[in-house]
């Protein structure tokens, strides 16, 4: 986006609902919670809020209606309201297109929502290739997807089994002092228990994997210049931001493992003026451990096959140099289905506010957030987005 | 919850190939370039895609022993789960009839057309 730089857009709140698997409530319920919890701690009116942006929930399925209902359901009133769907990008994806929304005078405070009950019921069906091609085939979901990509990643590079331990460690350190996180998953592990973790699509283990889980996030965006009207003091800029969708359709780069990251990170660093070297911290889309490794290679930060190498020579934990996903991130937290992308924006937000508490980063002044959705068939994953984000001093 | 269309429209002749025991892929008419899965287009350019006969012969590209399924094929774990390179360029998922440690990357496989589930999906086995 070009129009980021200026620091223009403001975000001025977050909120969350602690992740629980199987809840037993709806998307509508845990919503409501998390927006509770945002108009009390930014003291904004609902009836001040003009425009809604929410990512679909598995567990509402194929409800044709779902946005309005959830604003209904809400008790907003909003003149620009739309449900993205790009998966785990759309939580980004919704701050940026609220950005968008905003310029364009199509609205003026925007709530951001995140939620989905997937672990209570998935009602959820993706018809297309999915259906037609890939379970007739005997493919389960992600899992079979990551485990394939893992293992052309093996073919090639070698899996870093030993920094892939490190990553499962250092995410579950966050997790343990993250109150907010699953409570089946704040139990400490070693390097030893993530090696010795049941395979469950060779060479994915169990612990390279999210769980699936329950659970909302709430952020309010707005232009800088009604958030200094309105009193704001702490403000959370997105600077750059840049989104891929049906990345290299015809494979023109004849690589598999290679990602839309490798598009969008250069122009997101390209539009900031950044580069790798200047980012803080790490607030990247986890869905597997792998993920990360092709993140690192793939949007500057070390060259193909080095992923490991860079895991293992910098401390990645709320008090290293380089933090990621200090909270647990989705590994360690857990995935609310459509809603996982919250997990991370929202750790992201209170680690820049200077809210994280025990696991409170020392330089939290910037942060590189990512997104990953929706899987290619036979291929990577299909749409990847960054987003960098500075704080008011 | 994902259940398979009986008869997807854009895929039918592939379906129906099936059944006759011949592999169906869609070229593009301009380069003779080859895609799976079925599409609307070309993803080659836009003159178009026309149906033709493939080999059935293709070559491991990547392999999972997956020991997770779709319903339909939960009494079938764990199975050798693979990307393969089909003679004719793309990747295809399918399953592979064979003990999991006897594959190896880059080996030789072609359509099982004696396999039941065939019909339905192509099952590949190590080429004769």
């Amino acid at each position: 986006m070009k129009t980021l730089s200026d620091r223009g857009i403001a975000i001025v709140g977050y909120a969350e609902t602690k992740l629980v698997r199987r809840s037993g409530r709806t998307a509508l319920s845990l919503a409501g919670e998390a927006v509770d919890r945002l108009l009390e701690r930014t003291g904004v009116e609902r009836s001040r809020i003009d425009g809604f942006a929410t990512t679909l929930a598995m567990s509402e399925g194929g409800n044709p209606f779902y946005s309005n209902l959830l604003a209904e359901g809400l008790g907003l009133s909003v003149t620009w309201c739309q449900a993205t769907e790009i998966g785990g990008a759309s939580s980004g994806g919704n701050i940026a297109r609220a950005a968008a929304a905003i310029q364009a005078g199509l609205c003026d405070i925007v709530l951001c929502l995140a939620s989905d009950a997937v672990s209570t019921v998935d009602r959820s069906v993706q018809s297309g290739h999915r259906t037609e091609y890939a379970d007739p085939a005997g493919y389960a979901g992600p899992l079979s997807a990551f485990a394939l990509l893992s293992n052309v990643y093996d073919q090639r590079h070698g899996l870093p089994h030993e920094a892939l331990a490190k990553l499962a460690v250092t995410q579950r350190q966050g997790a343990l002092l993250n109150e907010n996180a699953c409570e089946v998953l704040r139990k400490p592990i070693t390097e030893r228990d993530y090696l010795a973790s049941r395979v469950v699509a060779d060479p994915l283990r169990m612990l390279d994997c999210v769980m699936r889980c329950d659970g909302a996030s709430a952020v309010l965006v707005m232009s800088t210049r009604r958030a200094r009207e309105m009193g704001f003091r702490k403000l959370v800029h997105p600077v750059a931001y840049a989104e891929r969708i049906n990345f290299d359709p015809a494979e023109a780069c004849g690589d598999m493992l290679s990602s839309g990251f490798t598009d969008v990170g250069p122009r997101a660093f390209a539009s900031a003026g950044w580069k790798p070297s200047d980012v803080k911290m790490l607030h990247w889309y986890d869905d597997f451990l792998i993920a990360l490794i092709l993140q690192l290679e793939q949007t500057g930060f070390c060259d193909p096959g080095e992923g490991g190498a860079f895991v293992m020579a910098h401390d990645m934990t709320h008090a290293g140099e380089l933090p990621l996903n200090t909270g647990g991130g989705q590994i360690s937290a857990g995935q609310p289905g459509l809603a996982g992308g919250g997990v991370n924006l929202v750790e992201c937000l209170r680690q820049m506010f200077g809210e994280a508490g025990a696991r409170q980063v020392r330089d939290a002044g910037n942060a590189m957030l990512t997104g990953i959705g929706v899987l290619q068939y036979a291929r990577n994953w299909g749409t990847s987005s960054v987003m960098l984000l500075e704080r008011s001093e | 919850m994902s259940e398979t269309t009986p008869l997807p429209d854009l895929g039918a002749p592939f379906i129906q190939g099936l059944r006759e025991r011949r592999l169906m892929l869609q070229f593009d008419r301009r380069t003779g370039q080859a895609q799976f899965y079925p599409r609307p287009q070309s993803l080659y350019g836009e003159a178009g895609v026309e149906w033709r006969q493939a080999s059935g012969r293709g070559t491991l590209f990547a392999l999972s022993l997956s020991r997770v399924a779709p319903p339909h094929l939960q009494h079938a774990v764990p199975y050798p789960l693979a990307l393969v390179r089909l003679a004719e360029g793309p990747r295809m998922l399918a399953r592979v009839q064979a003990p999991y440690e006897a594959l190896r990357i880059g080996q030789a496989v072609e359509v099982d057309w004696d396999h039941p589930d065939t019909p339905s999906f192509p099952v590949f086995k190590p080429a004769a």
